[in-house]
């Protein structure tokens, strides 16, 4: 008996350090990461709740989080990631070319940029529809309502060809306005150039702040589309995309099985739910398999939580967006959030 | 052996060699790069080729010439944005022209306050960065017109409110090709008759009536072409209906800015370039000018201008060279000019870095040249001819 | 005004009806210019505070630039150490006041000298090792940055722009050739499109795993194209020198860069060197546009700062000062560069 159960063990050993040996394909982008110290992620150049920098530097939102959360796992901690502003225009080169290791900037899937940018898209963080802000004044109240209207946008972002085909789809007259940067668009409207600005529910809830009177503006509730949107790699090194997407499938696990930065040390001693004990690496490897430290999650939940603790602190009620979950809700909760199981 | 040192001794030999040298090490540079970037581009999974150009474009674009829809392809997205460069461009270097030399001629006026005036001006515009500018006038020109609801009308056929100027357009755009047909025309028979009468007053010394010869072809003609051209079609007149007006064709205020920006900066250095032109003018040509009698209005446009303008000539074409390269500052409020929606958008939407810059810049070279070989062969028309 | 110049003043601007007109009509212009710009600027204005709510005068708020001038000036810096910028600073400009004040016979050695020593102490300052702390180019911005660009573009742009006059100049044909194309090819395309080139293809056309720093990019791309320019001034100089003082130098066994370097370049930089200054005006102009790769020189900064929700609506006040400190530097040059011309001149004669 006693035989068998060592003969058993060290085969459970043996398969396990074999699997590990396969698992592992270099990953350079990791290697890299390692080597530098910290992660470099691309970001949005100023969206209050998803990635803004302070008067100090200190960068916050929903996907700066993300990136911090990425450097809990693979590094051990938040701090160390740095951040790159990047425009419209600049983020897919900057990515392609290798100047940033991932892009979290509210962009949206689609399916060209997918199969002709050589761009992935790992999971979605932020599930986004498309919206516009006009000025009170103008009495419309969905985006019908804009037959005529002068539309300001940042050129060569999805909502351009959203507004578009929307408005071309229902025969509605607008003229469309192509800014270089949000801000810039933002300024426009403001001026009154525009006699609306188009970007997702959550991007407006922010740059409402950068009006000279946000209470004057209103925005339309109708969303026009979906623009799923989440964190961007680059085609090749399938390890540092396996752990860019697993991060954020964490951090939505950990929310669905109840683990939080405040009981996550309790959880960790005590939780008997082994998918629990998996994903805080109390039970298997998990981490090892990515070629990460076996604690990857614990880091990502104990220094930035999970992505409920996210959601709410940068654009959710304990924010100054007070965004409802709606769709970015889990799905056992009526919303859209889901992640395959951590087995 | 020897004889490969001696060789080495003589200059052409050893002259040759440096510049295989170097032309070798270039050619590995350029290889070297090249090897890179198609590396790189494969790992990255970029696609290269000039494919995308004929894929569909589906950009709006809110200032066309070309008749663009969004239903054309990438390459016609180019070319829409290669015309608003165009435009900008020629329009800005007209009335930057104007603009320079009244700044510039104001600037050695003997009246003091004038001068004064002028140099400051001069000395204010060359010393800010054109981003100003461009900034400047865009907002406050945003800021200055009213809103659709309150337009300016001009004549109830043309408005114009925060959204541009929206100005009638006619249903039948063919009689305007013949108005213009006839325009060209006309303005080719003046210049004809011009040259007749400069040959036949060196030949017999006979004044012909160019001036009544010229008012007929220049502005007589082309008004009753234009006259009846607009009078042969209908018009579609704006109206406001909604948001804004509807109909006509609008000239948008980002044109209006990035035109009014172009033209206040680039007077200030076309200014200077006139004051020093006028004063390379030896003063004894204006000494021997009004002692033969000229007014100074005269000798103004008879002896300094023509004589200045040798002088001119080529620092101007570097300044209008300059407004070209300059227009590219569009893209900082909107304006659709080439490098706003080939380099942005089209290049948003396909990832092909390379290409896209590689045909921006070739534009830019492409006019550039063109304009330098029209300077050049001006500039050799008009050299002093030393006997 | 003493008694003595008023007549002069009267007929200088009242002297005959037609001058008459025109003072009136300048000084109705300028009024309408000034007086709302003096009063938005200076009387309505308010100075002192620390938020927005403290602007109700209707006038420029130039609390914002107090609030921020620390970041106008040198960006996202830590505090901490923005002592190395200033004394950056004062080295470059130490270093140029020693060379322009040296005596003659020391100059030439006293400019070899700087330029040895200047360059890698700036970087080194700034960007710390070797005992300072390390502070990354991100951090770096405004009115140090903006600096930085000009004085590190122009020391890639004068040498490469000294060696690509001379190049045009060459007897050899393929070396003129290919400083002409060099040369008109950076000449002929806008630098938004260069800026924009150089951070994007730099990347990609070294091999993979070299990556250059953002601002080295964006510093190279510029330097490059004030190359072009710097070489056009120079040939001026070059020119301008009557082609017996080359000959001279050959017929006295001088090598043809000995020549260059003893005879030659001496005499043309200094005739080219007010166009070389305005050229470097050019070059701080343009640094403007390194915004549209997101490095946030003083215009980018203050840009940047507008989009602070706690500032809003700022955007006269944040142009207005940055243009200001733009045209200070540019103009002070500009007078430099005539000075100069008109010590040259005197010189000739």
């Amino acid at each position: 008996m006693k035989t068998t159960i060592s003969t058993a063990a060290a085969m459970l050993v043996m398969g396990a350090s074999l699997a590990s040996a396969q698992q592992l394909a270099p990953s350079p982008t990791l290697d890299a990461v390692k080597a530098r110290g910290h992660i470099e992620c691309g970001v949005h150049l100023g969206l209050p709740g998803f990635s803004f920098a302070d008067d100090k530097g200190e960068w916050t939102g929903l996907d700066v989080d993300y990136c911090k959360a990425l450097a809990a796992a693979v590094l051990g901690d938040a701090k160390k990631v740095k951040f790159t502003p990047t425009s419209v225009q600049q983020r897919w080169p900057i990515l392609q070319s290798g100047q940033v290791d991932l892009l979290s900037r509210n962009s949206t899937i689609t399916f060209s940029r997918n199969a002709s940018l050589g761009l992935n898209f790992q999971g979605i963080n932020f599930y986004e529809g498309q919206t516009f802000i006009v000025r009170k004044s103008t009495n419309a109240k969905t985006a019908a309502d804009l037959d005529g209207a002068s539309v300001c946008v940042a050129a060569g972002s999805t909502e351009e060809k959203n507004a578009s085909d929307w408005f071309l789809e229902r025969n509605l007259k607008v003229t469309i306005t192509n800014f270089q940067k949000n801000d810039d668009a933002i300024a426009a409207y403001d001026a009154g150039r525009c006699d609306a600005y188009t970007a997702g529910v959550g991007a407006l809830a922010g740059q409402r702040a950068k009006l000279k009177v946000p209470g004057d503006h209103i925005i339309l509730t109708q969303p026009i589309s979906n623009d799923p949107q989440g964190p961007v790699t680059r085609w090749g090194d399938e390890r540092w995309q396996l752990i860019v997407r697993w991060v954020l499938n964490g951090q939505i696990a950990a929310e669905m099985l109840g683990v939080t930065s405040a009981n996550v040390d309790e959880m960790k001693a005590s939780s008997k739910n082994s998918e629990v004990r998996r994903l805080l690496g109390v039970e298997g490897n998990f981490g090892a398999m990515m070629g990460l430290p076996n604690d990857w999650m614990y880091n990502v939940v104990k220094q930035v939580g999970n992505y409920g603790e996210s959601f709410e602190r940068t654009v959710g009620m304990g924010s100054a967006l007070k965004l409802e979950r709606g769709q970015n809700q889990l799905w056992t909760k009526g919303g859209l959030l889901f992640t395959p199981p951590f087995q | 052996m020897t004889r490969a040192f001696a060789l080495l001794n003589d200059k052409r030999v050893r002259d040759w060699l440096y510049q295989i040298a170097l032309v070798l090490g270039l050619l590995a540079l350029t290889v070297f790069f090249v090897r890179n970037a198609s590396e790189n581009m494969v790992k990255a999974g970029i696609a290269s080729g000039f494919d995308f150009l004929w894929r569909n474009s589906g950009i709006d674009v809110p200032f066309v010439l070309t008749g663009y829809t969004r239903a054309d392809n990438i390459l016609s997205l180019f070319w829409t944005g290669v015309a608003n460069t165009m435009l900008v461009t020629v329009v800005a270097i007209v009335l930057a022209t104007l603009l320079g030399f009244v700044v510039g001629i104001a600037r050695l006026s003997s009246h003091w306050l004038l001068s004064t005036v002028a140099g400051a001006y001069i000395e204010f515009v060359r010393n800010i960065p054109l981003l100003f500018f461009v900034l400047f006038w865009y907002f406050g020109v945003i800021a200055a017109l009213p809103g659709p609801r309150d337009s300016l009308g001009i004549f109830g056929v043309a408005f114009l409110n925060n959204r541009g100027l929206t100005i009638p357009l006619p249903d039948a755009p063919a009689n305007f090709r013949i108005a213009a047909f006839v325009i060209l025309a006309s303005w080719a028979a003046q210049w004809l008759a011009v040259r007749w009468a400069r040959r036949r007053k060196e030949r017999s010394g006979q004044d012909a009536p160019v001036l009544a010869i010229g008012v007929l072809l220049i502005l007589v003609v082309p008004a009753l072409a234009i006259t009846w051209a607009s009078l042969a079609t209908r018009w579609d007149i704006p109206v406001l209906r909604g948001f804004n007006y509807r109909g006509g064709f609008v000239v948008i205020p980002e044109f209006v800015a990035l035109l009014a920006a172009l033209v206040t900066y680039t007077a200030g250095f076309i200014a200077e370039i006139v004051r020093g032109g006028i004063q390379a003018v030896p003063h004894g040509q204006t000494e021997a000018a009004s002692a033969l009698g000229l007014r100074p209005r005269r000798i103004l446009t008879l002896v300094t201008i023509p004589q200045a303008l040798r002088v001119m000539i080529p620092p101007l074409t570097n300044q209008y060279l300059n407004v070209l390269k300059n227009s590219s500052f569009g893209a900082a409020i909107a304006y659709p000019d080439v490098v706003s929606l080939f380099m942005g958008s089209a290049l948003n939407n396909t990832g092909q870095a390379i290409e896209i810059i590689a045909m921006t810049l070739a534009v830019y070279l492409v006019i550039g040249l063109a304009v330098s070989a029209f300077m050049n062969w001006y500039n050799a028309r008009i050299a002093l001819v030393t006997r | 005004m003493t008694p003595a110049t008023l007549p002069l003043w009267r007929r200088r601007l009242f002297g005959t009806p037609a001058t008459g007109i025109v003072t009136l009509l300048l000084g109705l212009l300028l009024a309408w210019i000034a007086i709302p710009i003096i009063r938005w600027a200076l009387v309505d204005a308010t100075w002192m505070g620390s938020t927005r709510e403290d602007c109700q005068a209707g006038g420029a708020c130039w609390v914002f630039i107090r609030a921020r001038f620390g970041q106008f000036m040198y960006g996202l810096y830590p505090v901490e150490e923005r002592w190395r910028a200033d004394l950056a600073g004062i080295a470059f400009v130490l270093g140029i006041a020693g060379v322009v004040f040296a005596p003659a016979r020391l100059r030439l050695k006293a400019a070899i000298a700087m330029l040895v020593v200047l360059p890698p102490l700036g970087i080194w300052l700034l960007s710390g090792g070797f005992g300072l702390r390390h502070v990354e180019t991100r951090e770096w911005g405004g009115l140090m940055l903006t600096l930085f660009i000009s004085v590190y573009a122009s020391l890639i742009a004068i040498p490469l722009g000294i060696l690509l006059a001379l190049g045009r100049q060459s007897e050899l044909r393929i070396v003129r050739l290919i400083s002409v194309l060099f040369i008109e090819f950076w000449r002929g395309v806008p630098i938004i499109a260069v800026i924009f080139l150089a951070s994007l293809l730099l990347p990609l056309i070294l091999p993979g795993g070299i990556g250059i720093d953002r601002l080295a990019r964006a510093v190279i791309g510029l330097g490059l194209v004030i190359a072009a320019y710097m070489a056009e001034a120079v040939r001026g100089g070059l020119q301008a020198l009557p082609p017996g003082q080359r000959e001279a130098a050959t017929a006295l066994g001088l090598t043809y860069w000995k020549a260059t370097g003893l005879v030659i370049l001496p005499q043309a930089l200094r005739i080219s060197l007010p166009a070389m200054t305005n050229e470097f005006i050019a070059l701080v102009k343009n640094t403007t546009l390194v915004l549209v790769v997101s490095i946030l020189d003083l215009l980018g900064i203050a840009q940047a700062s507008l989009a602070d929700p706690n500032w809003v609506g700022m955007n006269m006040e944040a142009y207005v000062f940055s243009g200001s400190i733009y045209w200070l530097i540019c103009f002070a040059l500009s007078r430099w560069s005539r000075h100069l011309e008109t010590l040259g001149r005197r010189m000739h004669r």
